[in-house]
């Protein structure tokens, strides 16, 4: 915390004796710029954990649609299995909407006048999580017979 | 008398005090940094053991046999085609660890190197320190329009079911369920 004569300052004022601190200058430098190194290793962390989340809730909405797009595409002519546990993983809530829709193969075909030897159904879900949504979708498609009809809106 | 004096001791008791703060600050970043990038790590680690576990089973999955298939809520057996698993009976079992925690094993029945002697499974840990591990099946569409309910139980000679699902939960929480159909991988 001292410093001899032959570092000091070319013309700085010694008092008294050959010794001199630092001055409280000096001092407050020193402690911003340590303050200010410790602020960054810390937004560097808090930023790093983030991102880690960010790809686990990531992952886990996106396992979360394909296990439910598994269970939709297998059951297109009604509601998807029954499941009353909640959609909550490792503490954040995610919510899922499963969408039916029929379509035609052909666009310009009008279904309703053309013989349905099949019919295509598509099947969309959507999980959605966090206070700001952030949101993941996956979509099939699933060829059924004449006589599937599509289930209203059985979101979950 | 010599022209150099030492510290005082209000100097040196405010040296050390500032000294002993910058060391806690210090001290507190590093662990937190450490604490934060060792979890990270796990977190990391974890989700790799359970997507690579996945992918195994899926794999499997995609080349059972349709004959040959058992399970329960703590295992499934079946039979895969595919090459690198040799064609030969698997099981796949939710196990109790020692510390109220369970794992995931994979058993392959590997050949035997001499002919007529007992081919016995050799395990192999997928996961572990999971907080939960649970089979469950449904059967295939029947005629009625009630939803298909989530059995925990399949006994062998009726084929697979119609979705295969595995139940996890790490140290952390529930994992989101991972459910295969039969007619696809």
């Amino acid at each position: 915390m001292n410093r001899d004569k032959s570092m000091a300052s070319p013309g700085m004022p010694l008092c008294g004796n050959a010794v001199a601190g630092f001055t409280v200058i000096e001092t407050l430098v020193a402690l911003t710029l340590l303050a200010a190194a410790a602020g960054f290793l810390m937004a560097t962390l808090g930023t790093s954990s983030r991102l880690v989340r960010d790809v686990r809730e990531n992952e886990t909405a996106l396992w979360l649609a394909r296990s439910r797009l598994v269970e939709a595409a297998a059951y297109p002519d009604r509601s998807p299995p029954q499941d009353d546990r909640p959609d909550q993983f490792e503490g954040v809530d995610y919510r899922t909407r499963i969408e039916y829709r029929e379509i035609s193969p052909l666009p310009e075909i009008d279904i309703d006048k053309v013989a349905r030897a099949f019919r295509l159904i598509e099947i969309r879900v959507l999980v959605s999580w966090g206070a700001r949504p952030s949101t993941v979708q996956l979509t099939a498609y699933r060829k059924t017979g004449p006589e599937t009809s599509v289930p209203p809106a059985p979101g979950k | 008398m010599s022209s150099r004096r030492g510290f005082t001791l209000i100097e040196l008791l405010v040296a050390i005090s500032l000294a002993t703060i910058i060391t806690l600050l210090g001290v507190s970043l590093m662990r937190t940094g450490i604490n934060s990038s060792v979890a990270n790590e796990e977190a990391l680690i974890q989700s790799q053991g359970v997507r690579d576990a996945r992918r195994l089973i899926e794999h499997a999955w995609s080349g059972r046999q349709s004959i040959g298939f058992s399970g329960s809520d703590a295992q499934i057996e079946f039979t895969s085609s595919q090459a690198a698993l040799g064609g030969l009976p698997l099981r796949f079992a939710c196990q109790p660890g020692e510390k109220g925690d369970y794992a995931l094993w994979l058993y392959r029945t590997m050949p035997a190197d001499q002919p007529g002697q007992p081919q016995e499974p050799a395990g192999e840990m997928l996961l572990g320190s999971l907080g939960e591990c649970k089979f469950g099946f449904l059967r295939a569409p029947a005629d009625d329009r009630q939803p298909a309910q989530w059995k925990g139980d399949w006994p062998a000679g009726q084929g697979p079911p119609a979705l295969l699902r595995l139940d996890l939960a790490s140290l952390r929480g529930t994992l989101p369920p991972f459910i295969l159909a039969a007619g696809a991988p």
